[in-house]
Order: C-alpha cells, then sequence, then structure tokens
C-alpha cells in the first residue's frame, strides 16, 4: 500500500490538540490525530464505585509515575520540588484536571513594559478575546458577568453554586474587603450541547463520570470526528523526521502493538503538553538539528513554568458540605494579582478556593498532618476534620528562568524504548516571597471566615499540573521557538500549540488560554493557508 | 499470599487498636467489620509490607501464648494493649504499617458511611443538591474600581 500523506498531523489529543482540530476540520483538510492513549470511558470513572477515593490514588493518580498505566510515560522529577501531573488519553490532562477557568490579564501580555520583567508576548489581550469567548463556547463555561477584576466577559452558563462552604469563605473575604468572584468553570452547570449538568459529585478531578466537566473527549473532538478527523489512539510518536529542504516530513510512532509506523504529513502540529511536547522536539535529532527539532534558539525545554501552589487548609467547628460540588470550582480571589512592590515581590497571584473531601482523603491527610491518629483519639480527630475543612491555594505566577528545564533522561524511558524527559527546577526568590504572602494573607482570609486553625502545604508538591513555557512564542527567533502564531522559526510546516508556547505564566490555571490560543494559530493557518510557508 | 485464619484473626485484632469503636459506639472498630481479609491484599501488593505485618503478628502470638494461654487473636483487649505495647517497646510497631490500608478501606466500608450520616453510595450517579447563591454576598465587591490594569 502506498503510504498516504496527509495535510495535517497533529500529535497529541489533549486540551490544545482538540480545538486546534475542531477548528481546521471546517478547511476539509485530511486531519490526522495521533494520540498514545485511548477513548475514555466514563461509565468506568472512579466516582460509580465505592473505592473512587481509593482510585483516585491508584489507575486515575494525577501523577503519571503512580499511575503508571501503559499509555503512560515515566517523568524523571526528583530534581523539582513540583511534580508532574498530567493524563494521557483522548482528552488528555482536561480528563483530570478541575476545569477551573480563568483567563489571564492583559497586563499578562506585557509583564516587561509594565513590571521590567520577564518577556513580552508578541500578541496581546485583545487579540485572544474572541478566541476565548469562542472556546467558552465550545467548552460550555460557567460563570457570572461583571467581575471588576476582568475585561468584561460573557459566560454561556450560570455559575457554580458556592454551596455553604464557599458562601462561608465568600464572606471572609467580604470582612476583610477583598476581592472574590465566582469561578469562571468548564463545568455545565445546566444541559448543554448535549451534555448533562453537573450534579455535585464532588471529585471532578477523577473524571467526570457525570459528563458535564468540559473534558475534550466530550466537547471539540465528537465535533471534529463527525467532520471528518480521524483520531489514531495508542499511537505514541518517537520523533519528528526532516525533508532535505528543511521542512518537516511526518513522524515515525509506534502503534498499540508496538509497531514501528511512519506517518508523513504537510503540517506536523505538536501539542502534547509543556513536558511532552520538548521532549518529543528533543527527541528529534537530525543533522539538521543535532539537538533536537526546532532548536536553533537553545530555548527548548528551558523556561519551564509552573504555577507554584501555597495551600492552607481551615479547620471550622460547623460542617460545610464541603464533599458536594466541584472540588475546585467555587470562588476565587484576585486581590493580589497586580503587581504593587510594597509585597516585596514582583507580579502576583490569584486564589481558588478548594471544597472538602471524601472520608478516606479527610482521614489520610489527616493521618499525614497529625490531626487523625490511630488509635485513642482517633474519632475525636476524624470528626474534627471531615467535613469541616475549607482551602484557598494561591496561584503564583512563575517567572521564567532557563535554569528551569525539562531534558532528556540519559536512562529512564517509556515501554517503546524512547528517552524520557527529566525535569530540573527550583523556585526563585520572588516565587518563595509570593508563596509567603499568599500563605499568610490565606490565613487571614480563613480565620476571618471563621476557621479555628489552619495548616499550610506550600510549596503543594503534586501541583505539576500547568506546564508552560518550553518552546515559548516571541518574534526573536534568537529568543524564542516559534511565532507570534505558532510556528517554528527554524522548521516552516512545523507548530506548537500547547503550554510550551506561553511566553509568561500569569497567576491563573491555564487551559482556557492554552485553547483560545490554540483556536487563534488555527485561524491564522487558515487566514494564510496559500502563502503558510513563506 | 492467604492468611490462616489465625492470622485473619489476628489481624482483626490488631485493626480493631488500629482504629477502636468509638466509646458512644457509634462507630465500629476497624477489626469488626471484616476488613481483614481486603487489607491482607492491600498488603500483599508490597510483599516486604506484608512480611512484616505477619512477622509481628507471630511475635505477638508467641507472647499471648506464652502469657496468656490463648492465641493474640482470641486476648482480651486489656491483654492485647499489654502484649502490644510490650512488642512496641521492643521495637516492632505495626499500626503504622496498617495505618494507610485500614484508614482507606475503612472509610470507604459501607457501615462505617452510614455511621457517619453519610449516604452508603458511590457519588455517582445521583450526586447532590446545591441551591444557587444569594447574590446579593457580592455587592461590595460589585462597587469596587476596575482591578486590572490595561495594557
Ligand atoms: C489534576 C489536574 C488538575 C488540573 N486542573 C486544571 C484547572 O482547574 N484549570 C486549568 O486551566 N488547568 C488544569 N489542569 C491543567 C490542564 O489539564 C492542562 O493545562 C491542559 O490539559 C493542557 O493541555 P495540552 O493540550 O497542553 O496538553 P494535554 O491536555 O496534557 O494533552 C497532551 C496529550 O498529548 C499526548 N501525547 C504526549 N506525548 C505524546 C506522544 N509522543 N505521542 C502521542 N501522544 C502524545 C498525551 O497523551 C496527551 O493526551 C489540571 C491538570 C491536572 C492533571
Ligand atoms: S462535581 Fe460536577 S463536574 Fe465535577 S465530577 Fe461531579 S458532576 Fe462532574
Amino acid at each position: 500500500m502506498a503510504e498516504e500523506t496527509v495535510d495535517v498531523l497533529i500529535i497529541g489529543a489533549g486540551a490544545s490538540g482538540a480545538a486546534m482540530a475542531w477548528s481546521l476540520a471546517d478547511t476539509r483538510m485530511r486531519i490526522v490525530c495521533l494520540e498514545q492513549g485511548g477513548w475514555m470511558n466514563p461509565a468506568t470513572y472512579p466516582t460509580t464505585g465505592m473505592d473512587w477515593e481509593a482510585r483516585s490514588l491508584g489507575d486515575f493518580s494525577v501523577s503519571p509515575n503512580s499511575r503508571g498505566r501503559p499509555e503512560d510515560y515515566p517523568v524523571n522529577d526528583t530534581d523539582s520540588p513540583i511534580k508532574a501531573s498530567m493524563f494521557n488519553a483522548v482528552g488528555g490532562s482536561t480528563i483530570l484536571y478541575a476545569g477551573h477557568f480563568p483567563r489571564l490579564h492583559p497586563s499578562d501580555f506585557r509583564t516587561a513594559t509594565l513590571d521590567g520583567v520577564g518577556a513580552d508576548w508578541p500578541i496581546d489581550y485583545a487579540t485572544l478575546e474572541p478566541y476565548y469567548a469562542e472556546n467558552d463556547r465550545m467548552m460550555g463555561v460557567a460563570g457570572l458577568a461583571g467581575d471588576p477584576a476582568y475585561p468584561p466577559k460573557e459566560f454561556p452558563l450560570p455559575p457554580v453554586p458556592l454551596g455553604k462552604l464557599g458562601e462561608t469563605l465568600a464572606a471572609g473575604f467580604n470582612q476583610l474587603g477583598w476581592h472574590w468572584w465566582p469561578s469562571d468553570s468548564a463545568i455545565a452547570t445546566q444541559p448543554y450541547r448535549g451534555r448533562d449538568r453537573c450534579v455535585n459529585l464532588g471529585p471532578c478531578i477523577s473524571g467526570c463520570s457525570q459528563g458535564a466537566k468540559a473534558s475534550t473527549d466530550i466537547t471539540y473532538w465528537p465535533e471534529a470526528v463527525r467532520q471528518g478527523v480521524e483520531v489514531r489512539t495508542g499511537c505514541r510518536v518517537r520523533e519528528i523526521l526532516m525533508r532535505d529542504d528543511g521542512m518537516a516530513d511526518g513522524v515515525i510512532y509506534y502503534d498499540a502493538e508496538g509497531n514501528e509506523c511512519r506517518q508523513r504529513a504537510e503540517i506536523v502540529i505538536v501539542a502534547c503538553n509543556g513536558i511532552g511536547t520538548p521532549r518529543l522536539l528533543l527527541n528529534s535529532k537530525s543533522s539538521a538539528f543535532p539537538d533536537g527539532i526546532a532548536n536553533r534558539s537553545g530555548l527548548v525545554g528551558k523556561n519551564l513554568m509552573f504555577h507554584p501552589y501555597g495551600m492552607v487548609v481551615g479547620f471550622f467547628d460547623d460542617p460545610l458540605d464541603g464533599y458536594k460540588g466541584p472540588t475546585g470550582c467555587s470562588i476565587m480571589s484576585q486581590e493580589f494579582y497586580e503587581t504593587d512592590l510594597s509585597r516585596g515581590f514582583v507580579r502576583g497571584y490569584s486564589f481558588e478556593a478548594v471544597r472538602g473531601m471524601g472520608p478516606v482523603s479527610s482521614a489520610l491527610s489527616g493521618m499525614g498532618a497529625g490531626r487523625i491518629p490511630w488509635g485513642e483519639g482517633h474519632h475525636e480527630g476524624f470528626r474534627s476534620v471531615f467535613n469541616r475543612t475549607a482551602s484557598l491555594l494561591a496561584i503564583c505566577e512563575d517567572l521564567a528562568e532557563e535554569r528551569n528545564r525539562v531534558t532528556l533522561d540519559p536512562e529512564l524511558t517509556d515501554s517503546n524504548g524512547i528517552p524520557a524527559p527529566k525535569l530540573d527546577y527550583r523556585l526563585s526568590e520572588n516565587s518563595q516571597k509570593m508563596l509567603a504572602h499568599g500563605v499568610e494573607r490565606a490565613k487571614e482570609v480563613l480565620e476571618a471566615a471563621g476557621a479555628r486553625e489552619t495548616d499550610v502545604n506550600s510549596p503543594l508538591s503534586v501541583a505539576g499540573w500547568h506546564l508552560m513555557g518550553t518552546a515559548r512564542m516571541g518574534t526573536d527567533p534568537q529568543r524564542s521557538v516559534v511565532n507570534e502564531w505558532g510556528r517554528s522559526h527554524d522548521v516552516r510546516n512545523l507548530f506548537i500549540i500547547d503550554g510550551s508556547i506561553f511566553v509568561t505564566s500569569g497567576g491563573v490555571n491555564p487551559t482556557s488560554t492554552i485553547q483560545a490560543l490554540a483556536l487563534y494559530v488555527a485561524d491564522r493557518m487558515k487566514q494564510n493557508l496559500a502563502t503558510l510557508f513563506d | 499470599m492467604s492468611l490462616s485464619d489465625d492470622e485473619l484473626r489476628g489481624l482483626s485484632a490488631l485493626l480493631n487498636e488500629v482504629i477502636p469503636p468509638s466509646a458512644d459506639g457509634r462507630m465500629p472498630g476497624a477489626g469488626e467489620i471484616g476488613l481483614a481479609p481486603r487489607i491482607a491484599r492491600d498488603l500483599a501488593r508490597q510483599e516486604v509490607v506484608l512480611d512484616a505485618v505477619l512477622t509481628g503478628l507471630g511475635t505477638l502470638d508467641r507472647l499471648a501464648r506464652g502469657e496468656c494461654g490463648a492465641a493474640f487473636g482470641a486476648l482480651l483487649a486489656e491483654d492485647r494493649k499489654r502484649i502490644l505495647a510490650q512488642v512496641a517497646e521492643a521495637g516492632t510497631d505495626l499500626a503504622p504499617l496498617l495505618a494507610f490500608p485500614a484508614y482507606l478501606a475503612y472509610y470507604e466500608h459501607p457501615k462505617v458511611l452510614v455511621a457517619l450520616g453519610l449516604d452508603a453510595r458511590p457519588p455517582h450517579p445521583v450526586g447532590y443538591e446545591l441551591e444557587p447563591f444569594d447574590q446579593r454576598l457580592l455587592e461590595s465587591v460589585r462597587r469596587r474600581a476596575r482591578l486590572y490594569r490595561e495594557a
């Protein structure tokens, strides 16, 4: 059989790959997406069984290293205080994400100009605004208009209910006169485009069996597939190949049976997330690119940004019903988002409220914190924790630093023998000061809301779920990997669209921006199809 | 590896020390609700831990038979505690090894959920109802000036 050359090859079927595939589908080009994971079956998600909390530590753990499913690849994160967290499947990490869906602020695109740190993006908030709005419609975002922390925006769905826990925290913010607002949430609060409404199960981060949370396997992908996009699952890409004329030729991948296959393409789009993308680029070595494809700047894998999280748990006397409602979506605050140098650091952070935990997680975390002993005093300890906690997460802006990076591990490989990524990451002094500030302010809010005690967990080590900066965009080929519309400076038919291309991290969860960027890049590609490779 | 009946009884007795019945009688002990076989299965995933628990159980049993003339699993609470304290003093405290699997299994058990006043069911499909929030809470925030910077 003659080898087929497809028009567009997308690698990775997560948040960004899905948005790109859907947007390009109306061009009627032949589009194939290679995804190492498979389609998930929500009927088998943990929340359908009594062992739902145990499974969130096992086959639905947020860490690919603990989960160890066949489609996962290991990540060496021993040299990072923040550990890698992701999911590999159609839907990518949105299968597990909490759906907290704020946008960046206009100032996030201009940190060099406004605050003298980081770099300015080659695009601005106004450029992305229509794509944010389109993505909100596609994902089905719930929220409330009128937030003074943002330029005006509308929502297709009403906000998530705050519950007693959210209202208690809101009262704490009000008492201090600090900003708060119902979270922008990628959660269907009413039936939406064939999806059921949220029934407040709680543990969205082990998959939503109700189909209310907007993971891309149930939002973008069904529409893209209906329009002819092919998703090939169980296919792990080893490397991107080069042609003699300096263009990408396609890829070598392993199919589900472990066979080595080749797929040629006119356009290659990488959407493997802020760790998977640099890993793939660094693994794609050729005579033209001995240090990895698209890496003449030497910046592939560098400038890794997480959002360092400071977590403060408040313990209350009265029950808060916190196990009801979407875990990560109730209220947020941006009182400390914009730079105020009198705080001792530059840039800022958001607070995201986290609802309570189920009985097992309460017991285990209470044991870890020394609050629920075994033996005598066990039940008193449990009663003082379960259903009586509310937490605040300070989601801190991470400034890009070249020493924070993804490289290839010299020994560790995945099940196909492909070198695994290694993380080297340290918290900057600015991040440490910001975390300390966030922790103190969180304690104040929790106390104002009525907490009798607080526990601190900072930096939160499991929170390596926002992966950004490792193939940044920019206009200068020496200082960036892709241009202002996601095209590699070095290889003109190679595009990158995931969180890797972020220039700065902002202090909010990144996925609405990742997807808005993917839609924007897709639009630019469609507008310039005739001259795409010029 | 499957545990003998004696070992399972010993394990149940130990579990009752990790999570004892509550003083008011509302919460059962972890050894009273049949968790031992499941915990033995969980422990078997980490052979070293299971080995340590079985060795510890063997020691407890020998001491129990020597001092009280009965298997550890058959002792009265007071004797059990005394024997456990002796073994712990000698450096073999089994509770920390058992706490994680015990907490995990105990708090998903239907009897425990009911005793906590919760429904003994998985979250899906019933879920929970929550009322829309009272937007008057936002009045003071709405009155605030713009918080973002134009750029
Ligand atoms: C527990 C958790 C909670 C989160 N909560 C939030 C939240 O509340 N709000 C928010 O904004 N973000 C959240 N995130 C982050 C969010 O999920 C990511 O930002 C988003 O999914 C990233 O999109 P992406 O397209 O860059 O990559 P992903 O969605 O991670 O998709 C990448 C895909 O590429 C595939 N892939 C990688 N390498 C290869 C290869 N070599 N060959 C083939 N396929 C490959 C992977 O299998 C994966 O499916 C959370 C993440 C986690 C894990
Ligand atoms: S709380 Fe809502 S969105 Fe989250 S898992 Fe449950 S139904 Fe899904």
